[in-house]
């Protein structure tokens, strides 16, 4: 009786010297395997848990907020990274994340893990809140790095957009009625009479000012690109280069590093 | 019960405002019939400032008036059965409009923090908005004055209701506890002859009935995943609807206290769902920008 096994399935296809070399490993590991029970091969492991997922989760959270009040900013957010490993649906963690990464102004994080917060509990008054402060942050940023002396005009109703929501949800907090909500409305108030005092100043003053949109600078372009191509007929025909030597634009970057007091 | 289920579900079809609603978030709408030209009307604000008035006919939700004043989000609004409209925002300011010229007729100051949800009294003639101290305002519709003050000694007032003969105000505050006061003589009072049930949502996404007269809760209903955000009673007090942050409208029988039917339409929390004056439609407002008009079988 032929039992049915992988070689005579394989044979066919594979050559002969080949088969031959290997036979007799096969024919060994039959043998040794054939007596062997697998089960107690096995490595036999004992798995301690000391503490469950959310029990270590929590433990974790503690030690990154103790962190991040002794200000070790980057330590806690390691640690708050971990728990966020156990307890991936837990949103106080990503919140005091935002609020840590906002402290170290890195603000883009900060806003991507508000707007997490948000997004897993959109009853959360407090998630909100921290959005409206990462929107602040970044129309700070967008200042420092535009050269602006204030702050960006759409964060601001963004942020007081986020902040109007937290009100609507908790509107008995008095902090984020006075700190938050109000301070940005009255920053847009602000920006407003500033601009308003620009416009006077504007059409009091003699000087006429006309600010460059896109399409007058498609045109522009396409005006010189025509004055470039008259120029090279020129040059053509009087064989005199006239292109001036063009000025070397050093930029600054913009992603130095900034240095804080503390 | 399946047979109740499926009965409901065949009555009540529901049609959608698309395309030139709000901009962003509606926390708030409200549904009257005009008595003198017989429109039905309503009325929706949100989180962009504007104030909407739109006219429900024949199946359709057309835009009347886009109503601009307010600076900041319009958290309530109401309108009375003539031609008058209320919003209240978060600038604290309490605004009246005419709902057919579509012009803001009165600018009430509220003071900071000092207008939350308002309600039109059933008359028309007064306007009462909760507050930050816990104290609800009566403001004359036509004097635009505060007229009255009633004080809950509680925390901030949330919501706020009239009965339906105008005699009393029902208001729940943040803290869980729900005031009901007799209006002519500004005192809180615990029984009631001509209402019998108040109903309250709250953040621990139970929908409680209270029997006034006897001052108990008759009942909590479970069913909402997530906080109940509004309430609102039928005419003929046989159904009532809730909406939830758990994104469903809800309609309750008031009798059995049973769930009869959910609409699952809105994509995001749903802020206010309100009955039309007949009972027979219901209008829901969500964080997804969205109205949605429910029809179901006339009373």
């Amino acid at each position: 009786m032929t039992s049915f096994s992988w070689k005579k399935k394989t044979g066919s296809s594979v050559k002969r010297s080949v088969s031959t070399a290997f036979e007799e490993d096969t024919k060994d590991d039959n043998e040794q395997l054939e007596g062997v029970d697998w089960l107690t091969l096995v490595p036999h492991r004992k798995i301690v848990c000391l503490e469950d997922a959310l029990s270590k989760s929590a433990r974790l959270k503690n030690e990154g907020s103790l962190l991040a009040e002794s200000e070790r900013y980057w330590e806690a957010i390691k640690k708050w990274d971990e728990a966020i490993q156990f307890t991936p649906e837990d949103e106080t963690i990503y919140e005091m994340k935002a609020q840590v990464l906002l402290a170290l102004c890195e603000v883009f994080p900060a806003l991507a893990m508000a707007e997490k917060v948000v997004k897993l509990k959109p009853t959360w008054w407090t998630g909100y809140q921290t959005l409206g402060r990462a929107q602040l942050g970044l129309g700070k940023s967008d200042s420092q790095t535009l050269g602006h002396a204030q702050l960006g005009l759409g964060e601001v109703r963004q942020a007081i957009k986020s902040f109007s929501r937290a009100v609507h949800l908790n509107p008995a907090d008095e902090e984020l009625w006075k700190e938050d909500f109000l301070w940005s409305f009255s920053l847009l108030k602000q920006k407003a009479d500033q601009q308003k005092m620009l416009q006077q100043e504007m059409d009091n003053s003699k000087v006429k000012l006309t600010e460059l949109s896109d399409e007058d600078t498609d045109i522009v372009t396409e005006i010189s690109e025509e004055k470039q191509g008259t120029s090279e007929k020129n040059t053509s025909l009087s064989t005199i280069d006239k292109h001036p030597p063009e000025p070397e634009i050093k930029y600054l970057p913009q992603n130095y590093v900034h240095m804080r007091d503390k | 019960m399946e047979t109740v289920f499926g009965v409901v579900l065949n009555i009540f079809c529901y049609f959608i405002a698309h395309g030139d609603t709000h901009e962003d978030s509606i926390w708030s709408c409200a549904w009257k019939k005009n008595e003198t030209d017989g429109s039905e009307n309503i009325i929706t604000g949100g989180i962009d400032d504007l104030v909407k008035i739109w006219r429900w006919t024949d199946g359709r939700l057309d835009l009347r008036h886009a109503l601009e004043g307010h600076q900041l989000g319009v958290v309530s609004v109401d309108i009375n059965k003539t031609e008058l409209a209320a919003s209240s925002s978060l600038d604290s300011h309490v605004r009246v409009w005419d709902i057919i010229t579509g012009k803001c007729i009165k600018s009430i100051d509220a003071g900071p923090v000092d207008a939350w949800t308002l309600a039109f009294s059933p008359d028309s003639k007064f306007l009462a908005t909760g507050s930050h101290s816990g104290k609800i305002n009566i403001f004359g519709v036509d004097s635009g004055r505060k007229e009255m003050t009633m004080d809950t000694r509680g925390k901030f007032t949330l919501s706020i209701a009239y009965s339906p003969n105008g005699q009393y105000i029902a208001c729940g505050s943040i803290d869980g506890i729900v005031n009901v006061f007799d209006v002519n003589k500004g005192v809180p009072i615990n029984t009631l002859e001509d209402s019998q049930l108040l109903l309250t949502g709250s953040d621990d996404n139970t929908i409680k009935v209270y029997e006034i007269q006897h001052a108990i809760m008759a009942g909590a209903l479970s069913g909402h995943g997530s906080w109940v955000l509004s309430v609102d009673f039928c005419k003929d007090d046989t159904h009532f609807v809730s909406s939830s942050s758990d994104k469903t409208v809800k309609i309750w029988d008031a009798g059995s206290r049973q769930c009869v039917h959910t609409f699952y339409d809105h994509a995001d929390q749903v802020w206010s769902a309100k009955y039309s004056d007949d009972g027979s439609k219901i209008v829901s407002v969500s964080d997804d920008k969205s109205i949605q008009v429910y029809e179901g079988p006339p009373v």
